[in-house]
């Protein structure tokens, strides 16, 4: 049954790293430095992602750090990506818009290559393993992760390397060779799924122990290749476990209590409702998700349906294709969430991702679409077999519509780089003009509106890291209830506002501040007014600026 | 790619206009707004109008436009006052913030008539109905392409299994 994986053509890297160019620009001119100061990103979780990136080499001293969260300091334990965390020790040179660039632009490529070498694993050959790299690399998923902010999911090559060790242990459990590079390559792509996000370990888990099972399935009646089989994924287990014991480690060492978990298996399936798919977000992306939904309607993928649906046709009796098969639509049923819908109205249709809320703890899983990166990658896969076995049926020249239909997933239904969007960069002059810690004054939002306070956190955390002095947000947390910041804007503004403007200045001087910032812009007239009235008397002779895209007000409160 | 490039070297330019369309269901001469913000520090504020004068592209189509100018800025605090009839108070009809992006210079509402009229922030400069229509042109679209994958497929799969090829 093993069979020797087809090498790729020189091309195939080169034609990877020209469709990333395309796909993510313009990452690329600004991760060079040609585009003026600009973030990548149209969700507010872009600046969170570039300040970890440029601050790297601070937080991976103990994960605490000083220069946020003043004057306790911010822990960052349960920091997002491991990875992002990794890959900023190198890329923080650049500054953080521009680290992020360089990171959506190379993490691509690489997840690309890993699909595209994962369906070789599969016995897919090229130009038709590309269908697997452009299903998992620029599929709606990617364009989705990339537009939000959260770059670290659309920087994964670790995934597709479960797939390919899972299958190549499969295939090696027939001999009588123990599979040594299959498991590994098993062990380290679970290890770094683990790293990249919680979400991705849990889809790299998923996918391990579907083609885990139907590897036991395929070698029905042969108990020594059952028996290699199940030793090879412990051994690849056993490359996992110190990486979750870390993982582990990290997230009960946080001192930060997570608000997010809901209370009630009713408010997770609620939450994790509003977080699935619909039927219509497997038709693609519109303008108004766009506007209103952080774009999350991936798409369910032309070449990736069409793959699956013609696999047990032309594929039959082939081996290795059924466990892939089967984990991506175990992906895409787990994906719609707890209920199906047709659009975003009421649907009747219970689907078992209600059971699975009911486990204790699975309450942390509040992003259901996020499973579709199971189907983008299992489904790529078979895809890409289908691809090749038709090719030799019918002729490549035929097959390559598929190729086509595969640009069209790409660059027509994610539509990347067109939905692409920047924003200002930069530091805003004023916070130079003193030093020592300063607390950002941005207005309280409601609940309804809580997306902005992802904004404000990220641009004083973007700011922090040209001005470099201390500041009181927590640059991982996204609400209000979990931002520091938030809670002494309310202090003070109340403060303020009741004239008690010397109690404010004693407040502030007592806790280590040195300055407030003020961003008069975004308040209501009627309280910038008086606010403003009453910060001319903590210092009357403000530092102010209008570059960096902000109005911003330096007030000293140590005149 | 080259056109790509200039397009957005030339979105970091200096100066950004912010075009504002707020959309009524039926042409309405009475309908007046007025679109206010501080621009890094600066008050200004903007008549939305219909009267086929730049930037509005029509008079009378029920598409009130205006545009407000400045240098870049990441966010602004908008607020739109509006009134329906010549004898109605102007009075505070929507307020927010509003995200900023380099290339998305555009942004639109449309006049909701229930429960009370209202202005609702929108992706389109389209009336409600036509606004859903066009979503479900999307959504038709999304479909077609989909269809269009599974049809090349089963042409390849209907040729691969002829005989004579080869299995």
């Amino acid at each position: 049954m093993t069979s020797e994986v087809a090498r790729s053509p020189r091309w195939v890297a080169p034609v990877l790293a020209v469709l990333s160019v395309a796909w993510t620009w313009p990452a690329l001119p600004i991760a060079l430095g040609l585009h003026g100061e600009a973030l990548l990103a149209r969700g507010f979780d872009g600046w969170g992602v570039a300040w970890t990136l440029a601050h790297a080499q601070e937080l991976l001293v103990g994960l605490h750090d000083a220069s946020t969260g003043f004057p306790e300091g911010a822990d960052y334990h349960r920091i997002d990506s491991w990875v992002a965390l990794a890959s900023g020790i190198v890329l923080a040179p650049l500054g953080g818009p521009r680290a992020l660039a360089a990171f959506v632009l190379v993490g691509v490529w690489v997840s690309a290559l890993a699909a595209e070498m994962s369906a070789r694993a599969l016995g897919a050959r090229a130009p038709w393993s590309l269908l697997a790299a452009g299903a998992w690399a620029f599929g709606g998923l990617g364009a989705t992760a990339m537009l939000e902010g959260h770059a670290y999911l659309a920087i994964n090559p670790f995934l597709p390397m479960v797939a390919a060790g899972a299958i190549r242990l499969r295939d090696d459990a027939a001999t009588r060779v123990f599979g040594l590079r299959a498991w590994l390559v098993l062990g380290v792509g679970l290890a770094g799924t683990l790293l990249t996000t919680a979400y991705a370990a849990v889809a790299g888990a998923l996918v391990a122990a579907v083609l885990g099972v139907a590897g036991l399935l395929a070698h029905r009646g042969d108990r020594p290749a059952q028996a290699r089989l199940v030793h090879g994924n412990l051994a690849a287990l056993a490359v996992v476990t110190p990486v979750a014991a870390l993982y582990a480690w990290a997230f009960v060492s946080a001192d930060t209590f997570d608000g997010r978990l809901a209370t009630t298996t009713e408010q997770a399936l609620t939450r994790a409702q509003a977080m699935s798919l619909t039927l219509l977000d497997l038709l693609g992306p519109t303008p108004e998700v766009d506007r209103g939904a952080m774009g999350q309607a991936p798409g369910i993928g032309a070449v990736v349906l069409a793959g699956m649906v013609a696999a047990p046709i032309v594929l039959k009796a082939r081996p290795g294709w059924r466990g892939l098969y089967a984990a991506a639509l175990v992906g895409i049923v787990l994906a719609l969430g707890p209920t199906l819908l047709l659009a975003d109205d009421a649907g009747a249709l219970p689907l078992p991702y209600r059971a699975l809320m009911a486990i204790p703890g699975a309450g942390f899983l509040r992003f259901p679409y996020r499973f579709a990166w199971v189907w983008a990658l299992c489904g790529g896969l078979v895809a890409a077999r289908v691809a090749t076995v038709l090719a030799e049926q019918v002729g490549p020249r035929r097959v390559a519509l598929l190729l086509l239909l595969g640009l069209g997933d790409a660059f027509l239904v994610a539509r990347l780089p067109l939905r692409a969007r920047t924003q200002v960069a930069g530091t805003p002059s004023a916070y130079l003009e003193g030093a020592g810690p300063v607390l950002d004054l941005y207005p309280a939002v409601s609940a309804v509106d809580e997306g902005l306070s992802g904004w404000m956190r990220g641009w004083a955390c973007s700011d922090a890291l040209g001005h470099g002095r201390a500041i009181a947000d927590h640059c991982q947390a996204v609400r209000d209830a979990e931002n520091p910041r938030a809670r002494r804007d309310a202090i003070l503004m109340d403060t303020l506002l009741s004239g008690r403007v010397e109690d404010a200045r004693k407040d502030l001087q007592r806790e280590g501040f040195t300055a407030v910032a003020w961003h008069p812009d975004l308040f209501p007239p009627g309280e910038a007014s008086r606010l403003r009235d009453a910060l001319a008397k903590l210092d009357p002779s403000p530092a102010r600026s209008t570059d960096a895209g902000a109005l911003v007000v330096v007030y000293a409160v140590t005149r | 790619m080259l056109l790509l490039a200039l397009v957005h070297v030339a979105s970091a330019a200096d100066t950004r206009t912010l075009r504002l369309e707020v959309v009524a269901p039926a042409p309405n001469e009475e309908l007046r707004v007025v679109a206010s913000t501080t621009w890094l520090g600066e008050p200004l504020s903007v008549e939305l109008r219909d009267d086929g004068r730049s930037p509005d592209l029509q008079a009378g189509d029920g598409h009130l436009v205006g545009e407000l100018q400045g240098e870049p800025v990441r966010a602004l605090a908008l607020r739109l006052d509006a009134r329906l009839r010549d004898d109605d108070a102007p009075r505070v009809t929507w307020e927010g913030i509003e995200i900023l992006h380099g290339e998305e210079d555009v942004l639109t509402w449309s006049v909701e008539d229930a429960p009370a009229w209202s202005l609702r922030r929108v992706a389109y400069a389209r009336t409600a109905r036509s606004a859903a229509f066009t979503e479900l042109g999307w959504g038709m679209a999304g479909l077609g392409w989909l269809g269009l994958g599974l049809g090349v497929m089963a042409w390849l799969v209907g040729r691969g299994q002829r005989p004579g090829a080869d299995a």
